[in-house]
């Protein structure tokens, strides 16, 4: 992957901000409801993100629009939230390590489907967004440093943990249909 | 190989490795090296296999809006910004 000085130097040929819309709004709905886990408080918060962004998008190089719209969408939550004051930030030491208990066999991963993405609104939100951007929706991990204005290998450990934290949920979720005798 | 051999946590020092070999991040001779290991161990096996199968889930459930809320946000206020522009 290269670093970001790099791949910023490759000229790009920006898109209309129509067409960016048609294609990352999904996207940025599905994410504002990973922020918010409320269907209105997500509508709102990505018609104020479209709104800033197409101010922005005169001065935006058009690489990349998935990121740049993510991080609009984050910062603008942040920053509701900052007003409101209402759900202090879960710090992510304080997140207790997965249970090793009945690591993976208690899953039937015939019936797992969707029960894999309601586990996700479980995790802290840093490993939430984590997971969700990466292994959801597809971004690279560069791109999801970029969105959420972290390192590269924060975003790797954020991933391996919250893989780990979602293992542990689903097991727990999902953990009745065990055989007999699967936990110790 | 007994059933408790494989169910557990993977090898610590492989933990990153299998995730990217897991997710196709993974590169060259870590690859290989990761690929290698899970077929000779057990515990690392099972997480390269279950954790594949939880990413292809994921994959798979990612859910639609709701088309009300899209059409909505297609039609919104950031059409009137765009064509303050024009
Ligand atoms: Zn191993």
């Amino acid at each position: 992957m290269l670093p970001n000085v790099f791949r910023r130097q490759t000229p790009v040929h920006k898109p209309r901000f129509e067409d960016v819309v048609e294609t990352e709004l999904p996207v940025l709905y599905r994410t504002a409801k990973r922020l918010t886990m409320n269907d209105s408080e997500a509508e709102d918060l990505v018609g104020q993100t479209l709104y800033l962004a197409a101010r922005a998008w005169p001065t935006f190089d058009g690489a990349y629009p998935r990121s740049w719209m993510i991080k609009i969408l984050r910062n603008e939550h942040l920053g509701r939230r900052k007003k409101a004051d209402n759900r202090p930030e879960v710090a992510l030491d304080d997140v207790a390590e997965p249970s090793h208990d009945g690591y993976w066999q208690a899953i039937d991963w015939g019936i797992v489907g969707q029960e894999v993405v309601r586990a996700l609104d479980f995790l802290p939100e840093d490993y939430r967004m984590a997971v969700a951007l990466c292994d959801v929706e597809g971004l690279t991990r560069q791109e999801v440093a970029d969105a959420l204005g972290v390192p590269e290998g924060t975003v790797n450990s954020r991933l391996h943990r919250g893989r780990n934290l979602l293992r542990a949920r689903l097991v727990a979720l999902l953990g009745d249909a065990a055989p007999q005798g699967a936990h110790p | 190989m007994s059933h408790h051999d494989i169910e557990g946590p993977p090898c610590s020092h492989m933990e990153h490795m299998l995730h990217d070999a897991a997710d196709g991040t993974g590169r060259g001779l870590r690859l290989w090296y990761a690929l290698h290991h899970a077929a000779r161990c057990g515990r690392c096996g099972r997480f390269l296999s279950r954790l594949r199968e939880t990413l292809s889930a994921m994959r798979q459930a990612k859910p639609e809006p709701e088309a009300d809320a899209m059409a909505r946000l297609k039609a919104g206020r950031w059409r009137d910004e765009m064509s303050a522009e024009e």
